[in-house]
């Protein structure tokens, strides 16, 4: 569970860099109370996923081993706060729009998505004892109800009117 | 003391001392408030997305303390779609003394995006420009048209065009794109509308990066939407424009400090040397976190 609650720091620190270009008090605890979700999610989805295993060691054990799959995450969103911390609010504000800057960070980010896939397919079949294809199953379902979760909490709710009208519901 | 645990320590260490570097430089600052022509001048920004239930990355407590360091006097918090979690930054700001907050939506539909500013309850998206601007209005609030480009206008009929109370002429998609500019500029002159500028902030770039210069009868929310319907606003675009009442735009044009206080949001930031510390122990300590 320690890294759990790590990573939701640095989640806030990382939005503290990328607000205020520094590390202050109010905004690492506010942006950790407010992108908890992530970790949160994904623990949910994971503690699911784990169940079809029949898993032998503690819950808090096996979540600790299964943190690894973040580290490339971690990393790029450290990086990322770094960068955006050093650039003034017009640099960000045409950096943020810029259509090669968007395409270089979704290449980033695709990479790191098979990456931290692979990892966490390693961890079922190692940690778990999951045959290839099951550990493949469980990586998708954990993705499938982890993206999807977080992805109606972060803009579902606001963004349904507007799906709602595209398929004329 | 093994290994893990000496590289714990550096770690925790230098996150220690960028936080610490950080806290002490985030301090308040403190303007001395402008009378122009009777009325109070406030800088406002009212197009701001709180975290929470939300796609931003702030949550709506330290966008009050964030309003405080960017010298402006008043922000409608303004989720899409709901007007949750607004009140909690109204809250907060009233119990710490903090600026004005209005609370408010943006109302993004299919083809309009609209901000409601003092509304207390949800604008449905699912209606017609005129209809959610009627029940805007039917709640006592302010209807500004958001970041209006062309693919926009059309949802703006004559019925539309007639209830709208505002439009932003600047915004931070008017600093990049000349396009976008001439759009704004276009909308706010197809009617008699207030000039708006807003920073449509989300936790990139800096809140009250573009501003509203507001003359109100005095701070509170009641004076600013009176103001806001009145068309009592002034507002500073991009080489040398500026928006809003003429009358007022003369008047503000004696006081130098408006346009230099509108300047500063934009520009770099006063990055001193505990600025950097706490930027350079952070990422360090974040880096070697990350790869625990």
């Amino acid at each position: 569970m320690k890294k759990t609650v790590g990573f939701a720091l640095l989640l806030g620190c990382c939005v503290s860099l990328i607000v205020s270009g520094r590390l202050t008090a109010r905004l690492v605890f506010g942006g950790t109370v407010a992108w908890s979700f992530i970790p949160a999610f994904e623990v949910a989805a994971f503690a699911i996923v784990r169940r079809r295993a029949r898993p032998i060691r503690p819950f808090s054990r096996d979540l600790d081993r299964f943190s690894a799959g973040r580290r490339p995450w971690a990393f790029f969103l450290v990086a990322l706060a770094a960068v955006a911390s050093c650039l003034t609010p017009l640099q960000m504000n045409a950096w943020s729009e810029a259509t090669p800057t968007l395409a270089v960070l979704g290449l980033i980010a695709s990479a790191i998505v098979v990456r931290s896939g692979y990892l966490d397919f390693r961890f079922y079949r190692e940690a778990l004892d999951r045959s290839a294809a099951d550990a493949r199953r469980d990586v998708l379902l954990q993705r499938a109800i982890n993206w999807t979760a977080a992805a109606v909490y972060f803009g579902g709710y606001a963004g349904w009117p507007i799906v709602a009208d595209w398929i004329g519901l | 003391m093994t290994s893990l645990a000496r590289r714990r320590l550096a770690i925790g260490t230098l996150l220690l001392v960028s936080i610490a570097a950080g806290t002490v430089s985030d301090r308040p600052r403190v303007d001395p408030p402008i009378v122009l022509g009777g009325y109070r001048v406030l800088a406002a920004d009212f197009h701001v997305h709180p975290a929470i239930v939300s796609s931003a990355a702030v949550t709506p407590w330290d966008l009050v303390i964030d309003a405080q360091r960017q010298g402006l006097d008043a922000i409608a918090i303004t989720p899409h779609n709901k007007v949750f979690p607004a009140p909690i930054g109204r809250w907060f700001s009233r119990s710490v003394g903090g600026p004005t907050v209005l609370v408010g939506e943006e109302v993004r539909a299919a083809g309009f995006h609209i901000i409601a500013v003092g509304i207390e309850q949800t604008v449905s998206p699912r209606q017609t420009a005129a209809a959610a601007i009627e029940d805007i209005h039917r709640q006592g609030g302010v209807a500004i048209a958001a970041h209006p480009v062309a693919e926009y206008w059309p949802a703006f009929d004559a019925a539309a065009m007639a209830a709208l109370d505002g439009s932003e002429v600047m915004h931070p998609g008017a600093l990049s794109a000349e396009g976008v500019r001439a759009d704004f500029e276009a909308f706010y002159r197809r009617g008699r509308l207030t000039a708006i500028g807003s920073s449509d902030y989300h936790g990139l770039g800096r809140l009250g990066m573009c501003r509203t210069y507001v003359f109100a009868t005095d701070t509170s929310a009641a004076a600013i939407l009176d103001a806001l319907r009145a068309g009592r606003t002034v507002v500073y675009g991009v080489d040398g424009r500026v928006y809003g009442d003429p009358a007022l735009i003369s008047l503000a044009a004696g006081d130098a400090r408006l346009r230099t206080r509108a300047a500063e949001p934009a520009a770099p930031a006063d990055a001193g040397a505990l600025v950097w510390l706490s930027r350079i122990t952070g990422t360090l300590g974040l880096a070697a976190a990350a790869l625990l």
